[in-house]
């Protein structure tokens, strides 16, 4: 009998101890760092998709046939990225992870987005009526941009009790802006498992 | 054997003593009063802080429902971020709470749910996301509050599933009449006219389940996209079902969509049942099941007259029943019903062997029979005491959504909104209306 209360004054105790530990710790990782928490979108598979993309429409043909004919780098510009999922994706986090990856390479030339632009026109505006001469920028000199990439991220869910299946698809595509040629289509998928317990004591 | 005796011995007093600390642990509602008089009386703020004060009262187990409450109220406010802040908090919570407890689990099972964290209705689950998707509908965030109507798809899913498709509430045509709309907004008129499809579908069984009909606008929305999309069947047929053919206007016009909250949302109550048998020695026994059910505390039939101005040119419309959120608490909470009954039923027959057990105690060591009757009449009284069902509610939810629709050049316009019942009005609500752009009026009337 002095066992069995014992034993169960010490599993007290070990319940009281344990409840009573630091409830929220930090730890710094590397951004690139792979931390799966929620199983939703996050930058790591924003950062690998553009990457591996990137790299897919750099590799394809219609880059050499540009220079080919025009003797220089092709304009990119990113259009719009949409979100056709069930879960609130920070598209531009995304988008700008596209952009420094094109930049990055070198390969092509990349031209301010349509907010940027504005913003510069403004700045353009101004330097009109307050820059000297020698720093005062023209208008009517901006780089068109030669071709667009737009596209879309879906997602799938299926679900079954405590288990989930995530699986994200993103649809890129670079249009020829001059002639509404699609000159590149890709698409990255990425598969997702969720186990959620039924039961906890 | 002595060990066994003890054991039971221990776990009775256990139960006992635990049935007298927990009789009366269901939420205290009684602060509700004076939030639903601030909302019914649009001081939003008001009830936002009398909530807010009595955050205890919620205790750790109803959570949930303080996240739904603040949601919900600063939704009324027109606060949308804060609004959304919170259903997300109630979201994530739920997510958890899908992981049981089973020592929770096996306490509730001998003393009643209202000890168990409440993770809110089905229909409930589904509203967040309705609410949601108009926080964002309101913010202009047409892509963000799509990802809630998906939500909402989801859910309704795993909803079927569960029940085996054998469920009532398994459709909701209200967020796809509003998907249909953001879609619209966002120039996906292929999208736009499918939700505009399955809401007109899914309004067919609201008839039979609801008995409410499909706002007559829609079919001129199903109409309206199939034209622009070249659908000449599916227009043709949609305008034999009453839609009005559609000619493309020489100048784009831009949409409002008036969502009017009306009236109180239902409340839960308790329905005891008792049981009376005698034993074989002629002793009486009762036993109690206590199981809950919506009762509705909607106003009669009202209705809201809006106007829209701009300038000297006035349009007027009227809006129709779109959700009717008491009729499908109560068919949700039958979903769900079968599963409870099995529980209060369990947990009777429990309840009813270990006062037997503790009647027959009581039978030993007295003497006389009125001594050994009112001792079980008090463990009876225990008993039936510990029996409670659990009657928490999202009680901060409109009876009834209601929708108007106005299709309008575009420009700057004030809307006046009169009820049907002339003690509710606004005046001046300004509202944009922007080429193939949809905006949102939101009226609530939670009175």
């Amino acid at each position: 009998m002095r066992v069995v209360v014992a034993a169960i004054g010490l599993a007290l105790v070990l319940i009281v101890v344990t409840g009573c530990g630091p409830s929220k710790t930090v730890t710094r990782v590397e951004p690139d760092t792979i931390v799966d928490l929620s199983g939703d979108w996050n930058d790591t598979d924003s950062r690998l998709v553009a990457e591996e993309m990137m790299s897919d429409v750099l590799s394809h043909p219609w880059l050499g046939e540009f220079k080919g004919e025009n003797k220089r780098t092709p304009d990119v510009i990113v259009g719009t990225v949409k979100n056709r999922t069930a879960e609130h994706i920070a598209t531009v986090a995304f988008i700008k992870n596209l952009e420094r990856e094109l930049i990055n390479s070198g390969r092509v030339g990349f031209v301010a987005s349509k907010e940027e632009r504005q913003e510069v026109r403004e700045e353009r505006g101004d330097q009109q009526e307050f820059a000297s001469d020698e720093s005062l920028k023209k208008f009517q000199q901006e780089a068109g941009a030669d071709f667009m990439l737009r596209g879309d991220i879906t997602s799938i869910i299926d679900q079954e009790g405590g288990e989930r299946v995530k699986y994200y698809q993103v649809n890129l595509e670079l249009i020829n802006i001059e002639t509404n040629r699609k000159v590149w289509i890709g698409e990255k998928r990425i598969k997702k498992l969720i186990t959620q317990s039924g039961t906890k004591f | 054997m002595a060990r066994t005796s003890i054991v039971q011995e221990a776990l009775w007093r256990y139960v006992t003593a635990l049935s007298f600390l927990l009789a009366s642990c269901g939420m205290s509602t009684e602060f509700y009063r004076d939030v639903e008089d601030d909302v019914s009386k649009g001081r939003y703020y008001g009830a936002i802080d009398k909530v807010r004060d009595n955050r205890p009262a919620y205790g750790d187990k109803s959570t949930v429902l303080y996240n739904l409450d603040m949601g919900l109220l600063f939704h009324y406010a027109g606060e949308p971020d804060s609004s959304i802040k919170y259903f997300f908090g109630a979201e994530r919570e739920i997510e958890e709470l899908y992981t049981k407890s089973v020592s929770l689990a096996a306490i509730s099972f001998v003393l009643n749910d209202n000890l168990l964290p409440y993770e809110g209705e089905d229909f409930e689950k589904v509203l967040i996301n309705v609410f949601l998707a108009l926080n964002y509908a309101e913010k202009g965030l047409t892509e963000d509050a799509l990802v809630e109507a998906r939500k909402v798809d989801l859910k309704l899913r795993a909803l079927a599933r569960q029940y085996e498709g054998k469920n009532k509430y398994k459709e909701d045509a209200f967020i796809r009449y509003i998907a249909g709309a953001l879609y619209e907004s966002d120039a996906e008129v292929n999208d736009a006219f499918i939700s505009y499809r399955n809401a007109y579908e899914i309004y067919r069984t609201y008839a039979t389940e609801y008995g409410i009909t499909a706002p007559s606008f829609l079919l001129n929305d199903i109409v309206r996209t199939a034209t622009l999309m070249n659908f000449d069947e599916e227009a043709e047929r949609y305008r034999s079902l009453g839609g009005q053919p559609y000619d493309r206007p020489p100048d784009a016009l831009g949409s409002v969509l008036v969502v009017a909250y009306a009236g109180r949302g239902p409340i839960k109550d308790e329905i005891r049942s008792t049981v009376t048998v005698p034993d074989t020695g002629g002793v009486l026994h009762t036993f109690q099941i206590a199981l809950p059910r919506f009762v509705s505390r909607a106003s009669p039939e009202r209705f809201y007259r809006i106007t829209a101005i701009s300038g000297i040119d006035t349009v007027e419309s009227t809006t129709e029943l779109a959700e009717d959120i008491t009729a499908i608490a109560s068919k949700s909470l039958k979903d769900r019903l079968g599963l409870i009954y099995l529980k209060s039923g369990g947990r009777a027959l429990l309840k009813f062997f270990a006062a037997e057990k503790a009647k027959s105690k009581i039978k030993d060591v007295s003497e006389n029979k009125v001594g050994s009757f009112l001792g079980s009449l008090a463990v009876d009284v225990v008993v039936g005491a510990t029996e409670q069902a659990d009657v928490r509610t999202w009680r901060t939810l409109p009876a009834e959504i209601q929708l108007a629709r106005f299709e309008l050049p575009p420009g700057n316009y004030t809307m006046n909104v009169k009820c049907s019942d002339e003690r509710f009005s606004l005046r001046d609500v300004p509202v944009e209306v922007r080429a193939g752009k949809t905006s949102f009026v939101i009226v609530d009337d939670v009175r």
